[in-house]
């Protein structure tokens, strides 16, 4: 009778461990995996990760303070990662509140939680950059508030490539070498 | 000692049941009986299924099950298959047409023309599999809806676009809106084009 106790055991915790294991999203993980390790002379903070998906880990889910609604980095050119530091982000929400932030010396800009607690959306983005150029995204922002899920590597069938100041040519801008955080 | 049995019987049953579920066999396919696809009336569609619920954060994704393809979000490479019904012509997707996008915050590569987010405009190919995704999503409700047994707003696609229904992505547009009735008087054979280009 105690064997029978046995086996009933594990037959039901593999049963319940099967359930729970199958409940489990392991993407949002996986996701955060993906972006690897900090760079060793970059603190985590405004200046880290430019180009990555701030929002992976600066969301409601992702555990890192500050938690944040809106974010991404600004490059020079399509073909060059070169942060621009100072280029106007507007985000005007489907109520026509919004908010401008500026990039940092790494191009980082972002908007927390406890700016802008509940943007509605959609959202529609402008960019000005340091010399006056810039524009109107084509699309609406709809949910992810993580500039570069969209705006990944170079243009490709998923991805209209990362964001950037200066369609052609060389870029106007170096990078900022007093500038805490750098681009990998 | 009986009981045991059937009890360990039933346990293995539900063990097994639980680990087979994942692997049940795929459905038999259900022919479409969607509205035929016209290019030209459909693109009409197509283009409000692109502004509105086609980003990439959206249902601009090729891992959706409605998957909405255009020239802001997820692009289709290829262009050699199209419904029968086609008379729009084939795809001629890859490599050809204007450049991208200029400027910036939009994104886009700049008098490439290539197939990629922002670059060249929505090709017949990609209207093509908005179509297709679009009428899997309920084959056998669109085809009550098409035979007018049933009014389009029993539709999903419909009911969440207007929050009839629950829907991840909001409120795309309200009830009545021309939206709305766009997608609806598709859906019905009676293409009412012009709510589909006042929408928003």
């Amino acid at each position: 009778m105690r064997r029978h106790n046995a086996i009933l055991a594990v037959l039901s915790c593999t049963l319940l461990c099967g359930t729970l294991l199958s409940c489990r999203s392991p993407v949002r993980s996986d996701e955060r995996d993906d972006l690897g390790p900090e760079l060793p002379d970059v603190e985590p903070g405004e200046f880290h990760r430019p180009g990555q998906p701030c929002l992976r880990c600066h969301d409601s889910n992702g555990g890192q303070d500050p938690e944040m609604v809106v974010a991404g980095t600004i490059f020079a050119t399509p073909d060059e990662k070169i942060p621009v530091a100072n280029a106007t982000v507007i985000v005007v929400d489907a109520l026509e509140e919004f908010r401008n932030v500026t990039t940092n010396c790494v191009g980082n800009f972002y908007i927390t939680r406890e700016d802008w607690e509940n943007p509605a959306f959609p959202l529609q983005t402008s960019l000005t950059c340091p010399d006056g150029g810039g524009g109107v995204m084509d699309s609406l922002i709809h949910r992810d508030g993580a500039c570069a899920g969209c705006h990944e590597g170079r243009p490709d069938v998923d991805s209209p490539g990362w964001l950037f100041c200066y369609p052609s040519g060389e870029s106007p801008v170096s990078a900022d070498p007093s500038c805490p955080g750098r681009v990998p | 000692m009986k009981r045991m049995g059937w009890l360990y019987f039933s346990v293995a049953l539900a063990t097994a049941a639980s680990m087979g579920a994942g692997c049940a066999g795929e459905p038999e396919p259900v022919p479409s009986s969607c509205p035929d696809f016209v290019d030209a009336e459909f693109s009409d569609v197509a283009a409000v299924l692109e502004r509105k619920c086609g980003s990439l954060d959206c249902h601009g994704q090729a891992e959706r099950s409605f998957v909405v393809f255009g020239q802001n979000g997820q692009r289709r490479p290829g262009g050699g298959v199209v419904p029968a019904t086609t008379t729009g012509g084939g795809g001629g997707a890859s490599g050809t047409g204007g450049g991208g996008t200029t400027g910036s915050g939009g994104g886009g590569t700049t008098g490439s023309g290539a197939l990629v987010t922002g670059g060249v405009q929505t090709t017949s190919f990609e209207r093509a599999g908005t179509y297709q995704s679009l009428c899997a999503l309920q084959p056998e409700v669109i085809a009550e809806v098409v035979a007018g047994d049933k009014p389009p707003t029993e539709l999903t696609v419909v009911r969440k676009a207007s929050l009839r229904e629950a829907h991840k992505g909001g409120q795309v547009w309200l009830v009545d809106s021309p939206g709305d009735i766009c997608l609806q008087s598709w859906f019905q054979g009676d293409l009412n084009d012009v709510a589909c280009r006042q929408t928003p």
